[in-house]
């Protein structure tokens, strides 16, 4: 048996060397060899999603910042994937593009978010301002005006509704705010424009009344007598003689004065040109003085008997009346049951100076709607 | 002699070779997984906002310095960097979970303060409205501020829902609006009452 003979000396030296010197060229050679990792683009990836996380893009670009999300999630999840791959069959082209759309999405989202994010800052600032004075000017309105209780219902509850984007404005959640903003719009825009749509309806009779109120002076002019106007809206009525003021006196109404009395009981206050044609006083009235008024005129009874032949009222309905001007007023309130109330005092005066036969001409208003629709102010 | 030199000096490659091949931390990135979950849970993104921002930017770093040392030779990964990254990590989503939890806990308190003061401030704007005067209009705004007492107790109701449902930041909305008003209105009825006995004097 042949023996394989060992280097020996100098042979081992060189052959180990050799030896070293291969490993150490296969290693280089390795390392020239192993693709080089996207680090570069993944890090601007992040760096974009992160900065546009931080813009807050999650809640004002969500669409666009999920997709960015999505693409860095995949183009680390297949930067992991070529990692666990020899080193010779890596290609990391995939995490690349993936990582470049991340970063692209990523910034759009970001911007996106900036600019919405102002935006809503802007249209939350205004449209709460907006509607804070439409709230203001519905609230003074309907200090004065019969408001539908259910729309005033709606419109106290939507009041709060704009405090809550307010106090979400105020701690930056303006999604939150506008969510709000939106929910109450509606609502405050829906009761004043329904109440301001029923007033310019009503104040369309505006000529009709000022003529009514100025043949009614006329009259008291020429025959150097006294009349009286009562001007609903204004809750005043003027005493007149000889066509001159005489003397004014709040008064207070039915709940429903804002329209012509239609029926009996609906608590209205009628608009006419009538006349007195009865002084109560003592025993005759439970409401201190009262004068009594021909309502219904025949004017009245013509037009309840078409309504109600056009089906607007009910086939039972009677046309009701007993109007006066009595006392018993300053109650603070429209409370009377269509007639009109004055203080005690006021009531004195009124019953000394007419008498059986004076004009009482009653109007919705002798003003029209001023173009800011602030009818009373 | 050399024979044994030329030797070690081959162990000592393969040696190179073994120590070399550093393991990533495995454990660290599951553990920085969780902690970013343990503070989602405590919605550190809605009351902590910046503080769980900041960790997931730690996170991020650290899993892209994590690949970027997989993807080096073996021998010359080194993952001191992400281990420092994902330790930072971790310990900034327990800032974010500690700071949301503190915070949430602040504003439930707030809410619940402001919801606890709202009933006592209705009975009273409820006493005023019992003593505010009648006449000269003050009946139909009586009649309106009832309204808005009725409001408020019903703003109250849906920020007690919103407690009960945990979304304390939408309570504590509600309740301040809630709060908001009723002061107005006690407000407007003091006002109301004050005028009174200054007449009466």
């Amino acid at each position: 048996m042949k023996r394989i003979r060992l280097p020996q000396g100098r042979e081992r030296v060189i052959a180990g060397a050799a030896v070293l010197a291969v490993l150490l060229t296969s290693l280089i050679v390795c390392i020239q060899l192993y693709e080089p990792a996207p680090s570069q683009v993944f890090e601007e990836a992040w760096q974009a999603v992160s900065e546009a996380r931080r813009q807050e893009a999650a809640q004002y670009a969500p669409e666009v910042f999920r997709q960015a999300e999505t693409y860095l999630e995949q183009a680390r999840s297949t930067w992991r994937a070529e990692n666990r791959k020899w080193f010779w069959s890596r290609n990391f082209n995939t995490t690349a593009q993936l990582a470049e759309s991340a970063k692209l999405c990523g910034r759009i989202a970001g911007r996106l978010a900036v600019a919405r994010r102002d935006s809503l800052e802007l249209f939350t600032t205004f449209g709460i301002a907006r509607l804070q004075q439409t709230v203001e000017e519905f609230r003074a309105q309907a200090r004065r005006i019969p408001v539908n209780k259910t729309l005033w219902q709606k419109f106290v509850a939507s009041e709060l509704m704009v405090l809550e984007s307010q106090f979400a404005h105020w701690r930056r959640d303006y999604l939150t705010a506008k969510a709000k903003l939106e929910e109450a719009e509606p609502l405050v825009n829906g009761a004043w424009s329904t109440t301001k749509a029923s007033l310019e309806n009503y104040l369309r009779q505006v000529p009709v009344w000022r003529r009514w109120a100025d043949e009614t002076i006329a009259w008291s002019a020429a025959s150097d007598s006294v009349a009286i106007v009562v001007d609903k809206m204004a809750h005043k009525c003027y005493l007149y003689k000889g066509g001159k003021l005489l003397a004014e006196y709040p008064v207070e109404l039915g709940p429903r004065w804002l329209g012509h009395k239609r029926q009996r009981g609906d608590n209205a206050t009628p608009e006419g040109r009538y006349r007195i044609i009865k002084k109560k006083t003592n025993r005759e009235t439970i409401y201190y003085k009262a004068l009594q008024i021909n309502y219904p005129n025949s004017e009245d009874q013509q037009k309840f008997l078409e309504a109600r032949q056009r089906g607007e009222l009910p086939r039972h309905a009677t046309i009701g009346g007993l109007i006066e001007i009595h006392g018993h007023g300053g109650k603070g309130a429209n409370w009377t049951a269509g007639c009109v109330a004055l203080e005690n005092a006021y009531m004195d005066e009124l019953y000394e100076l007419t008498h059986i036969g004076t004009p009482v001409t009653i109007v919705g208003s002798l003003k029209g709607l001023p173009a800011n629709g602030n009818a009373l102010h | 002699m050399k024979a044994k030199t030329l030797l070690s000096s081959l162990g000592i490659v393969v040696l190179m070779f073994v120590v070399g091949c550093k393991e990533a931390p495995q454990q660290l990135l599951a553990d920085a997984d969780a902690a970013m979950q343990a503070a989602q849970t405590a919605e550190a993104n809605r009351y902590a906002t910046d503080l769980f921002n900041a960790a997931k930017d730690s996170l991020s770093a650290a899993q892209a310095e994590v690949e970027q040392q997989n993807s080096k030779f073996a021998l010359l990964r080194n993952y001191d960097r992400a281990t420092a990254l994902l330790n930072s990590a971790i310990a900034a989503f327990k800032s974010a979970s500690d700071a949301a939890a503190a915070n949430k806990e602040k504003v439930r308190a707030e809410a619940d303060t402001l919801i606890a003061q709202l009933t006592p401030k209705i009975e009273a704007a409820k006493k005023l409205m019992a003593k505010a005067p009648k006449g000269k209009e003050g009946r139909a705004a009586l009649e309106m501020i009832q309204a808005d007492i009725t409001a408020v107790e019903s703003g109250l109701s849906e920020a007690q829902n919103a407690m009960t449902s945990n979304d304390y930041l939408t309570a504590r909305d509600k309740a301040q609006a809630a709060m908001s008003k009723i002061n107005s209105v006690i407000q407007e009825l003091e006002n109301a009452i004050g005028k009174k006995m200054g007449s009466r004097s």
